[in-house]
């Protein structure tokens, strides 16, 4: 089968800490897909572990047919908020730019084919208006377009995002899921972590639901109920006893 | 005479050669420096600079060229601290301050004992550029010429390691090379410009012209032509007091620059209270 990404009994451990284990799941190309689960419960580090960041310590990850690490060019990652420096002064135009330089040696200059492509996608998502403003000044729904940009102009495959819903108000959230949608139609895989639950079940083709291991993984409709969800989320849940006392079910 | 007061110090080979060598450093630092301080690399290049000190002891010990001394044991802490960064993933600040001020103590001594060279360690400690001899403008020559090359080349793909690692190794980037690059560009900088200024007073070239110019621009190229600018001048106007007001050449120019910094941070916060842009945001 035509798989984005094939994970067979996956086990990432940090510090002797396992933080997943026995996770298996796989994504069809040209799908929707959304990972879902509480802070802690390793959704970041299972995106890591698809782009060859992690160490394994058990089980196989296979992207687009090959080892994470031979995809990478192929493979855009879209990090969280917080990795990027906000504060380093780039133009929209030039983080587009930066698709382009995978697939360029370290010693060789973009040429005007690769601007013209960074050019092209900043007018896919509807961005060329700002290619000269600082990345720093737009919104987080701007910044996302932007990043969603550069991954198009690297030709990327398969297109991993780390909560890029988060902060965005709910038209910005709409905007992004139009554009996940677009990005599908144009033969593109999309994973994406998420809080918004909404947004998966009404968007996404298949869903995974990480809390250490899988707890849930199919279609939206289909898995995503009261008694799983819970189960999923169970120790974000606070407990109220009689005497007061307020623990964290875990 | 202006010109006579421009052309007086030139009759003199030393400053002819000082002029010329400050300015080369002044242009590498400048475009350096404009990486150390959007990064945050200040402490580190301050850690090279005093760990290249006892690496010219070394030098000295073992009859080697200075700079070559200096440059090893520069590149050697450089490399070390990125790769310790990297794999120990903890705030090494404490640790990276008493292994180089260790160092540092260690080479005084060993200079101290050597009885033909415990004079000139003030030069070293404080800059001696007015005894700039033609052989060290080479070094300084050959420096500006490699790291410039080294930087255009490398130029997009630093600027992407820069601004989002993460994104740039996930997409295949070579970002622990191009990381360890960068650190050895600051050594190369830092240990020519030890010629200049000394190990003391290294930090004000490579930072303080490029503060300066991030006060007024959002963009990285902008950033480095104007605080090219800046460090020319300030060493420029610096020699030409310390000429003639017989001050100690290196730490006037950093006096200088110090105050192009405190000029800028007046100008930049009366810009701030102009009315509002309603036209949209300035894009540089």
């Amino acid at each position: 089968m035509n798989l984005a990404v094939e994970v067979n009994n996956l086990q990432v451990a940090y510090e002797r800490n396992v933080v997943l284990d026995n996770v298996s799941w796989q994504v069809k190309r040209g799908t929707l897909a959304g990972i879902i689960g509480p802070n802690g419960g390793g959704k970041s580090t299972f995106l890591k572990s698809l782009l060859g960041m992690v160490p394994i310590t058990k089980g196989t990850v296979r992207v687009l047919n090959q080892s994470s690490r031979l995809a990478r060019p192929q493979v855009a990652y879209l990090p969280q908020r917080e990795e990027v420096d906000w504060n380093f002064p780039i133009t929209c135009f030039d983080v587009v730019l930066q698709g382009r330089l995978v697939h360029l040696k370290w010693w060789q200059k973009p040429s005007t084919a690769d601007y013209e492509k960074a050019r092209d996608s900043l007018a896919l998502v509807g961005m060329v208006d700002y290619a000269s403003r600082a990345i720093g000044a737009l919104s987080g729904g701007q910044k996302q377009r932007v990043f969603i940009a550069r991954a198009l102009a690297q030709e990327a495959k398969l297109i991993i995002m780390d909560e890029p819903a988060t902060g965005l108000d709910a038209v910005a959230q709409h905007e992004l899921l139009d554009l996940f949608q677009q990005l599908k139609k144009e033969g593109h895989t999309v994973i994406v972590t998420t809080h918004d639950l909404n947004c998966i079940a009404e968007g996404f083709d298949t869903v995974l639901g990480l809390n250490r291991q899988v707890i849930l993984s199919g279609i939206p409709s289909e898995v995503m109920n009261a008694d799983i969800l819970t189960e999923l989320f169970a120790r974000h849940f606070p407990v109220i006893k009689s005497t007061g006392e307020v623990t964290v079910h875990d | 005479m202006i010109s006579d007061w421009f052309l007086e110090p030139l009759q003199f080979s030393f400053m002819t050669r000082a002029l010329i060598g400050t300015s080369l450093i002044a242009l590498l630092s400048a475009f350096i420096g404009t990486f150390v301080v959007l990064k945050g690399l200040a402490f580190i290049s301050d850690a090279i600079a005093h760990t290249a000190f006892s690496g010219m002891a070394v030098a000295l010990l073992l009859g080697w060229n200075l700079n070559l001394g200096a440059l090893l044991l520069g590149i050697f802490t450089a490399v070390g601290v990125t790769f310790l960064n990297r794999t120990a993933k903890l705030r090494n600040d404490t640790a990276l301050a008493i292994l180089f001020t260790g160092a540092f103590a260690l080479g005084i001594i060993l200079m101290a004992t050597m009885p033909n060279f415990a004079g000139d360690l003030s030069s070293l400690l404080l800059g001696s550029v007015l005894s700039i001899r033609v052989q060290e403008l080479y070094w300084i020559i050959a420096a500006f010429i490699g790291v410039g090359i080294m930087l255009k080349v490398t130029f997009h793909h630093l600027v992407f390691v820069a601004f989002d690692p993460v994104g740039a190794e996930a997409a295949g980037i070579p970002v622990v090379w191009l990381q360890t690059l960068l650190m050895i560009m600051i050594s190369i900088a830092v240990v020519v410009s030890i010629q200049a200024v000394g190990v003391v007073l290294v930090m004000a070239l490579l930072i303080t012209p490029a503060a300066t110019a991030a006060l007024f621009t959002r963009n990285i190229l902008k950033m480095m032509g104007l605080a090219a600018s800046l460090g020319l001048f300030a060493s420029w106007i610096g020699m030409y007091i310390a000429y003639y007001v017989a001050a100690p050449p290196g730490a006037t120019i950093v006096v200088v620059a110090t105050l192009q910094f405190a000029l800028g941070l007046v100008i930049s916060y009366l810009r701030q209270q102009q009315p509002l842009n309603t036209e949209g945001r300035r894009s540089s």
